[in-house]
This record gives C-alpha cells, sequence and structure tokens, in this order.
C-alpha cells in the first residue's frame, strides 16, 4: 500500500568541486590497459568506452536501458581499483550519473546490496575515504551523502565511524570549500535518525559547525551550519543536551541579529522552535537570559517573504510569554526581598508558586530567602511587611521540606512569631497565629 | 551604467548563474520542508501503530474474557448435569427400593405375626381416639382376626388407660389391599389410619434419612445432626 515516492536528492552546491570534476573529465583513462591486467572483462570495456563516445546530454537514455549494469561496473571498480587517477575517473563517473537523471539512477545504487556484498553500494566507496587525495575523498563524501539522504534502508553501522571521522575531519579544518562540501554532506545525512544519534555521539562534527558559526560571515556557510544542528535538535537527546554543551541558544541568538539574509533567520527560528518544544525545561532559562522573547517580538514587526517564518515566531512569542511568567515570578520575590518592601501580591497569595518553589527558596543562595524573610519580620515596623512575612513563613513552612520548621526555629523566627500574634495590626495577628499553628503542628 | 550592452553570451551566462542561483535556494527550502514532513510522518505514525496495537490488545482482552465466561459456564453446567444425573439415579433407586417393599408388603397379611400385629394397631387406635366408641374397619377376609385381636386389645387397653370401648366392624376395606385397620369414631368424623400400605408410607418417609446415609454414604453437606 505504500507509494513509490521518487527519492530527492538533497541540494548540493560546491562550484569549487564540480571544477575539479572538469578537470578530470577532461583526461580520458586508458581502460584498454586495466582489460589486459584482467581487472576487467571484455564486456566491462566496452561499456566504459561506448559510454564515454556519447555526449553528456544524450547519456540518460543509456542510464535508463543498462544503468544497473553501469551502477555494478562502477561499485565493484571501487572495490578493486587502487590508483589514484582511476579512482577518480570512475567517482567522476558515478557522480555524473547521479546527477544526470537523478530520480532513475540513485534507486540502482541502492539495489546492489549481494549476500556476498551486503554493504554495496557504499562499502566500496567508504573505501575511498582512506585514500588521502582530496578529490577523491570529497567526491566519495558527495556520493554518500546523495546516496544515504534518499536510502530508506538503514546504513551499515560498522561504516559509521569512518563517515563521520572523515567529515568531523573537514568540519574541523581550516579549507573553507572542504567543509562546505562537508556540512552539505552532513546536513543530507542528518535526515535520518540513525544519523542523528550518530552525529550527536560524535562530538567533534558539531563543534566544527559551532566554530564556523563563531568565526564566519558568510550567509551560506551560516546557513549551512545551522541546517544541521537544526535537523540534530529533531532528536530528543540531542535537543536537551546541545544548549548546556554548546550553548546553542546564546550563539545562534548572535546570529541572528547579525544575519542579512532571511533563510539564514529561518531555520534559527525553526530551531530554537524545536528546542522549545523537545527540551523547554533544558533550554528556557538560556531563552530567558538571551532575551529571545524581545527578539522575537521585533522580528514579527518585519516583512517575511516566507510563510513559514511569522507562524513560527507567533508560536515561540506564546510560549515563551507563558513559561517566562512562572519564571518572573520567583524573581519578583526575590527582589521584593531584597527591597524590603513586600506587599501582597500574586506571588505571595498563590499556592502553587509556593508548592514549586518553596524547596528552591529555601536552598538558594544558602537559604537567603528566607533568613531575609525571618529579618524582615524582627525589624520591619510596618504592619503589611509583617503581615506578608509571617505568611510567607507559613507557606515556606507548609512546602519547604522536612527541614523548613528547624530552619525558622534556629533563625528565630518561631519567637518572633508569637510576639507578633500579640500586634496591634489584626492582619499581622491572624498571620503570625496562622504560622505558628503550622510551627507547632506535627502533620502539616 | 556606461561599461556597455553585454553580449550574448555574457547575458546568457549571467541568467545561468540566476537561475541556478533561484533553483539552489528553492531546493533548500524543499528539503526543510521534506525534512519536518518526515518527522510528522514518525510521529503520527507511532501514535497510530501505538492507537493500532492497543486496540488489538483490548480486542483480545475482550476475547479472551469472553472464551474464558464460555468455558466457565459449560463447566457450572456439565458439573450441575451431573449433579443432577446422579439425584436423579439415586431417587430412582430408592423408588424401585419402595416398590419393591410395596409389593413385598402384600405378602405380609399371611404371615404368621399378622394377628400380633393387627392387635397392636387396635390398641395404638384405640389409645388414639380414647373414646368410648369406636368403629374399625377391616377387610372382609380378616374379620375372624381382626374380632379376636379387638378383644385381647380391648384388655390392654383397660389395662392402660382405665377404660372401657364399644366397637363395632365394618368391612369396608377391600380385599385386595394388603391389610390392617382404620379407626374412627364420632360419626367418621375422627379417623386413624393403620392400613398396612400407611404404616409403610410411614416407614418411607421416617427411615428416608438413614437410608440415604446407609446406601449413598454420609452427606458430606450436612451440618446438623441433632
Amino acid at each position: 500500500m505504500t507509494a513509490r515516492i521518487e527519492p530527492i536528492p538533497p541540494p548540493f552546491f560546491s562550484p569549487y568541486l564540480d571544477d575539479q570534476c572538469n578537470k578530470i573529465n577532461s583526461k580520458p583513462v586508458p581502460w584498454e590497459g586495466y582489460q589486459r591486467a584482467k581487472l576487467l572483462s571484455a564486456d566491462e570495456l566496452n561499456l566504459l568506452k561506448s559510454l564515454a563516445k556519447i555526449p553528456t546530454a544524450q547519456r540518460p537514455t543509456v542510464y535508463a536501458s543498462s544503468g544497473a549494469q553501469y551502477a555494478r561496473l562502477y561499485i565493484d571498480l571501487l572495490r578493486k581499483l587502487q590508483r589514484v587517477d582511476t579512482v577518480q575517473a570512475v567517482l567522476v563517473s558515478i557522480n555524473d550519473m547521479l546527477v544526470s537523471d537523478p530520480s532513475s539512477t540513485i534507486p540502482l545504487f541502492h539495489s546492489l546490496a549481494t549476500k556476498e556484498n551486503p554493504d554495496d553500494p557504499y562499502a566500496p566507496i567508504v573505501k575511498c575515504l582512506a585514500m588521502e587525495e582530496e578529490f577523491v575523498i570529497l567526491t566519495s563524501l558527495k556520493i554518500l551523502g546523495v546516496l544515504i539522504a534518499t536510502d530508506s534502508r538503514e546504513f551499515p553501522y560498522n561504516l559509521t565511524g569512518t563517515l563521520l571521522a572523515s567529515l568531523q575531519g573537514l568540519l574541523n579544518g581550516s579549507r573553507i570549500p572542504l567543509w562546505e562540501v562537508a556540512a552539505q554532506v552532513l546536513s543530507a545525512v542528518l535526515g535520518t535518525k540513525q544519523f542523528r544519534l550518530a552525529v550527536w555521539e560524535e562530538e567533534q562534527c558539531i563543534s566544527g559547525l559551532v566554530k564556523m558559526l563563531k568565526t564566519t560571515s558568510n550567509p551560506q556557510n551560516q546557513y549551512w551550519a545551522v541546517s544541521c544542528l537544526w535537523q540534530l535538535s529533531f532528536e530528543r537527546i540531542a535537543a536537551e543536551g546541545m544548549n548546556k554543551r554548546y550553548d546553542i541558544v546564546a550563539l545562534l541568538t548572535g546570529v541572528a541579529k547579525a544575519a542579512v539574509k532571511e533563510k539564514v533567520l529561518r531555520v534559527i527560528i525553526s530551531t530554537f522552535r524545536n528546542l522549545l518544544t523537545i527540551a523547554p525545561s533544558q533550554s528556557l532559562p538560556s531563552f530567558f537570559t538571551s532575551k529571545v522573547l524581545q527578539f522575537v517580538i521585533t522580528l514579527q514587526d518585519r516583512k517575511w517573504s516566507d510563510e513559514d517564518i511569522p507562524e513560527d515566531l507567533s508560536y515561540l512569542k506564546s510560549e515563551l510569554s507563558a513559561r517566562l511568567e512562572n519564571l518572573t515570578t520567583y524573581d519578583e520575590l526575590i527582589s521584593e526581598l531584597d527591597s524590603g518592601h513586600l506587599v501582597w501580591g500574586p506571588v505571595h497569595e498563590s499556592e502553587d508558586f509556593w508548592k514549586e518553589n518553596a524547596m528552591r527558596i529555601g536552598q538558594e543562595s544558602g537559604g537567603k530567602a528566607v533568613k531575609r524573610l525571618v529579618e524582615l519580620l524582627k525589624n520591619s515596623r510596618e504592619p503589611v511587611v509583617l503581615a506578608v512575612a509571617a505568611h510567607d513563613l507559613g507557606f515556606y513552612i507548609r512546602y519547604g521540606g522536612d527541614k523548613a520548621k528547624q530552619i525558622v526555629t534556629d533563625l528565630g523566627g518561631k519567637t518572633r512569631v508569637m510576639e507578633l500574634m500579640t500586634s496591634q495590626d489584626p492582619d499581622t495577628r491572624y498571620q503570625a497565629l496562622m504560622c505558628t499553628q503550622l510551627l507547632m503542628s506535627q502533620h502539616v | 551604467m556606461s561599461r556597455g550592452a553585454l553580449s550574448d553570451n555574457e547575458i546568457q551566462t549571467e541568467m545561468n548563474k540566476m537561475v541556478a542561483f533561484i533553483s539552489q535556494e528553492a531546493r533548500e527550502k524543499a528539503r526543510e520542508i521534506q525534512v519536518k514532513a518526515d518527522e510528522e510522518f514518525a510521529i503520527e505514525k507511532a501514535k497510530i501503530v501505538r492507537q493500532e496495537s492497543l486496540a488489538i490488545d483490548a480486542q483480545y482482552e475482550k476475547k479472551r474474557k469472553q472464551a474464558e465466561t464460555g468455558w466457565k459456564i459449560s463447566q457450572s453446567t456439565a458439573l450441575n448435569n451431573s449433579r443432577i444425573q446422579i439425584l436423579k439415579a439415586r431417587n430412582d433407586h430408592l423408588n424401585n427400593l419402595f416398590e419393591e417393599a410395596a409389593k413385598q408388603v402384600n405378602s405380609l397379611s399371611s404371615g404368621s405375626e399378622y394377628a400380633k400385629a393387627l392387635e397392636n394397631l387396635i390398641l395404638e387406635i384405640l389409645l388414639l381416639l380414647l373414646s368410648t366408641e369406636v368403629t374399625l374397619s377391616h377387610r372382609p377376609k380378616d374379620a375372624d382376626v381382626v374380632k379376636k385381636a379387638t378383644n385381647a386389645a380391648l384388655k390392654r387397653y383397660k389395662e392402660m388407660s382405665g377404660r372401657e370401648s364399644k366397637v363395632s366392624y365394618d368391612g369396608s376395606l377391600s380385599d385386595e389391599s394388603a391389610g390392617g385397620i382404620t379407626g374412627s369414631t364420632m360419626g367418621g368424623r375422627i379417623k386413624v389410619d393403620d392400613t398396612l400400605e400407611e404404616r409403610l408410607k410411614i416407614l418411607q418417609e421416617k427411615m428416608l434419612p438413614e437410608l440415604r446415609e446407609d446406601l449413598f454414604g454420609k452427606n458430606e453437606n450436612r451440618k446438623f445432626y441433632n
């Protein structure tokens, strides 16, 4: 019942690589010699020679009829050959074939696995990565990227390590054109869960991307790097850890603010959306610190040619606003305590707030907040402040854990609260009474 | 723009570059759309798979429960049936026994004990009725035996109760019946039935528990024996 969907090859852009392919194409390979050395059969030789005679524009017809044979031939050659120039030629031929007619030629390569060679077509190509020649490595990576991104089967696990090692080498290297190829290939393979998990394990790949983001102002490179991060963020474990390890939110916010091209912002916003949806508790503090909400609001004022951007922006705005409310209440309390001006408000009245935060209030900064509360209780003259402080202490005792009562008593809070039960102000008396009750009772 | 018009070739090159650029941008966006779509598909698929497997589990559980109930019902039915069969068999056995006994009762009246039995029965009737006027009904063929027995009974009656009774006879019992005697007084308004058939009936009823225990063994469900 599954519809056959034509594989869409991932986009790939490298004039650098294209140039080199053209150069190699202009140097004919002496295949006859190989046939004499028995590395090629006569038929195979014919295949190669006949293809070479036909101009590029007309080759799709050949591929349509005998594409499978060519695919088999090329992969077998890669397995057997050692000489750099011949390997280069074969790789270029494969590349040409894939580029000329992707929808029909790609599946031909996918179906090359046999019992003797279950890892075909991948194993021979991955083998090429060990050759220390730039063109071979780059073209192999490109071909691997195309084939993996369109293959519905899993990639052989034993080959992932080699592939990723090769990629991370280029991603951490200093040569930009090489980085560009590696980043695009990485983006291509990050379409699958298998690779998302594998790349997350292989830290160096990600740090190579992060490094580029910190140093480049080239929008295309920014786009490629963020694309990879975006695809990684679909995977829960990556989304949860990404920010902690690489401080992604801060980094991306910086890039976004300076970005010139819309598509860079597009992927950054998509990445934020993923982080917020999939790993909210890990990402929220950073969203807060980097003031992402404010940034999003300013972005909403801009005109976007892409429809998805405003949608993502409004999602970010409503989610962040809703979640940040909770966060600010806590800080509100802290700032009220610092100033000494306690007033009745949602911070003090909301029981949920205390349920969630009481423990934190008692522990953060060595229980500074609690000490401050008791201090205010002792020193303030204003009835409102006394009442609120007594009330807050009550909540703290109730939700602050087993030691709460002890802590308050040790700080002298208990004595003071009992004194306040005879205060002039009725509100203060009431709150003090409630607090004393909580201090005394065995069961809260 | 004072550079002068571009040549055709240059125009073509420029256009090619623009086309390539637009194509690249489009393909990048297309890939983003595909990635998002793949993700939605995976989530939706997982949800549906989970829903369906829960549904299958529920279906299976229902079927299993039905099968279990069905099995329980048929087990219970079989058990009940076998119990009923046992009870029926026992009942039939007892009935056979009683039928056999009834047949044998008929021969009692020709036995040597008959006269003495009649005397005792008549005595019982007199003691039960305690009336001065009693009518005894008997089989016509028993007439002599009954008269003799009555005399003996009357003597014992007087010894036991100090009373006397005037006895009249009527041969109204059928000769075909097993024998025995019935007594009545007050113009037939008070009757005592001491025919042999009646005595057998009483015996059967009284002996049933003991019979059952002798034939079928102790009843495990019985709790009270007093």
